[in-house]
């Protein structure tokens, strides 16, 4: 039997993805010693599990480097590949937001040359231009979103918010929710046919986990 | 500045001799399955006008096209795909008062992918075109020469998932669904995404067993019963002729025994705009993307003027060569050549030897590196050839065998005669070739 291949989105998705494959008796154990190991196996389900950044996570899936992610929202609509997405497992819940200075709050949709910066430039881009019909200026950070609106880098960012206080913290706020987010389990179209019956096993097992919780 | 004389642009690669040599096995082979089918070639432009692929409701959206202009302003394209250029071609050139048309055609096509190098941008595809048939027997030939193609390459898992858009169509039809909803139900179910399907279902007004069928469609998948958990009460005409037609094809290919390697897919909807009935692609092992895709697109053909349905296959063979390498079959070793070295004044009887050799099928060499018998030998090591062919003014050959590790001592008229003996045809001259059918 070829063995299955699962990526996992570095840090806590990862650890929650870990507690729904071993609650389906896979065997995670290797992988909570720590380690620098980037591979882990199951021999048992001949399964083996790799931990890659986030943003990495949908192209070793489109690529069929591995058969299976489980990844943020936030990464797939950004990345925006060519993949089942196929379960959302409702945990790592959190928004994406257009955030800014309070006083930007009815006049972002108004503004013509709306700065915006972020980390996630093409979610961006598609919601200003596809469902507001806006055309912005994007700039694209890779940490510490915030402080663009302060300096006067950008009138808004679109980030996302979890609890809100690191925004409060710095005198912004949420302006508008774009969407919600939460980790997903996406799969390689070419695996779900090859591999179906173990794929969808696995499915099954995490549907059953999930509504047991609701 | 920064000097790129020694590079190649992003998304383009070189294909050395090894690779290039399985490269043309592997478009050979398809093409003799589709020749032997009656499909003729066809070559097309590398690039044409703009307007080709832009108003012709084509799979590419502009923004994946290399444009460039010619001396008037003219928008040109580098053709991000082959069945569009034909399917102009059949409406503007051929006379197609005798249906159905077989086209087939291998070339490479151009698309302005983001990339940060993993994914080409040009790259090779070979296909075929049935044009002017409507008839689930043609889109079953297809199919079939398609699976054939994929068996002659030498992949032998695989599987190919033929799905129906119209089924779909049909569902939403009876729905009611804005283009807005249809996107995005469409895209749901592409994406098996279940509970989103069933959220967005549960507040449509339609009949139980179709809400029911729409949240089962990303799992009906697999065998030919689906086909029979697809057949619910209450489908609308569209959706029924739908099944109707899948049905039949599938039972066609089940005629030409190919049914083990086919599999049903309802839940397939990419680029529903432009197929217009049958969808399949084709997934293997080893590659994360199927290696061949097609379907039918009545609407196409008549962009160009003439209202004819068309049915194709486009096969990635770059993807192909990925699959057999991951396969681990080298996808064809090469017949190793043979080098033959001139001695002073041998050359004359050194290139007659070859001459004859190569008319009988063998991988001759001439050495010029200008070097004696022994560099030459070292280069032939080097090279991995079979065999060293030392010639002597004199006549003398020495053989030297790099697999046997032997040397046989003959003369040119000794071996060449060996040859004609075993060639049990008469007497015939190194002029002309022996025709006896061995390959010596």
């Amino acid at each position: 039997m070829e063995y299955l291949t699962i990526a996992l989105a570095k840090g806590r998705l990862a650890e929650l993805a870990m507690d729904m494959f071993t609650a389906i008796g896979m065997d995670c154990s290797e992988m909570k010693e720590k380690s620098r190991k980037l591979i882990f196996t199951d021999e048992k389900n001949k399964v083996k599990f790799i931990l890659v950044k986030a943003s990495d996570v949908p192209t070793y899936v489109e690529y069929g480097a591995a058969d299976i992610g489980i990844v943020g929202k936030d990464t797939l609509l950004e990345e925006g590949r060519n993949l089942y997405e196929m379960i959302n497992l409702g945990f790592g819940k959190c928004r994406m937001c257009v955030c800014g200075k309070p006083e930007m709050k009815d006049k972002i949709f108004m503004m013509n040359n709306l700065k915006v910066a972020s980390k996630y430039t093409h979610i961006a881009e598609k919601f200003f231009r596809d469902e507001k019909g806006q055309t912005v200026e994007l700039i694209k950070l890779n940490g510490s979103v915030e402080l663009a609106p302060l300096v006067g880098l950008s009138d808004v960012i679109v980030d996302i918010v979890e609890s809100g206080k690191t925004l409060y913290e710095n005198g912004l706020d949420v302006l508008y929710e774009v969407c919600e987010l939460s980790a997903w389990f996406v799969v390689n179209r070419v695996s779900m046919k090859m591999h179906t019956e173990r794929i969808m096993n696995i499915v099954e097992g995490f549907n059953n986990i999930i509504s047991e919780e609701k | 500045m920064a000097e790129w004389n020694r590079h190649t642009p992003n998304g383009v690669c070189d294909i050395l001799a090894d690779e290039c040599a399985a490269k043309k096995e592997i478009e050979s082979t398809i093409w003799n399955v589709f020749a032997s089918m009656g499909y003729r070639e066809v070559e097309l432009p590398t690039f044409e006008y703009y307007d080709v692929f832009a108003n012709s409701g084509g799979q590419i959206s502009q923004e994946n096209m290399f444009k460039f202009f010619d001396e008037r302003g003219r928008i040109l394209t580098l053709r991000p795909d082959i069945t569009t250029s034909i399917a102009r071609m059949a409406a503007t050139k051929e006379d197609l008062s005798v249906l159905p048309k077989r086209y087939c055609y291998t070339g490479n096509v151009f698309r302005a992918e983001e990339t940060q190098g993993a994914r080409q941008r040009e790259f090779t595809q070979a296909g075929i075109e049935l044009i002017g048939a409507y008839s689930p027997e043609a889109d079953a030939e297809v199919i079939a020469a398609a699976i054939e193609a994929v068996i002659a390459v030498g992949i032998d898992e695989f599987s190919m998932e033929i799905g129906q858009v119209t089924f779909f169509n049909g569902l939403v039809e009876q729905a009611g669904l804005s283009a807005e909803q249809t996107e995005k139900l469409r895209e749901r179910i592409d994406s098996k995404d279940t509970l989103g399907i069933r959220e967005m279902v549960s507040r449509l007004d339609i009949g139980n067993d179709i809400k029911k069928l729409l949240s089962e469609l990303p799992s009906l998948f697999g065998t030919a019963e689906v086909l029979d958990r697809a057949d619910v009460e209450g489908l609308n005409a569209t959706s029924k002729a739908a099944l109707d037609n899948i049905r039949r094809i599938y039972e066609l290919l089940t005629l030409y025994g190919l049914e083990k390697f086919i599999s049903i897919d309802l839940g397939m909807l990419q680029s529903i705009d432009y197929y217009t009935g049958t969808i399949f692609k084709c997934y293997t092992h080893g590659v994360g993307f199927p290696i061949c895709a097609g379907g039918r697109y009545d609407n196409l053909v008549g962009h160009f003027g003439v209202n004819v349905g068309a049915v194709g296959a486009a096969f990635g063979i770059n993807r192909m060569m990925t699959a057999l390498r991951s396969k681990g079959t080298a996808a064809h070793s090469l017949p190793s050549v043979s080098v033959v070295f001139a001695e002073k004044n041998a050359e004359g009887i050194a290139y007659d030897l070859a001459y004859t050799l190569r008319l009988n099928g063998c991988l001759i060499e001439g050495y010029i590196g200008g070097g004696d018998y022994k560099e030459c030998e070292e280069y032939c090591k080097r090279i991995n050839a079979g065999s060293m062919m030392r010639v002597h003014a004199d006549g003398l050959l020495q053989i030297k065998d790099f697999i046997r590790g032997d040397i046989t001592e003959t003369t040119a008229e000794e071996f060449l005669g060996f040859y004609e003996d075993d060639c049990d045809c008469g007497e015939h001259h190194h002029d002309h070739d022996c025709d006896c059918g061995h390959c010596h």
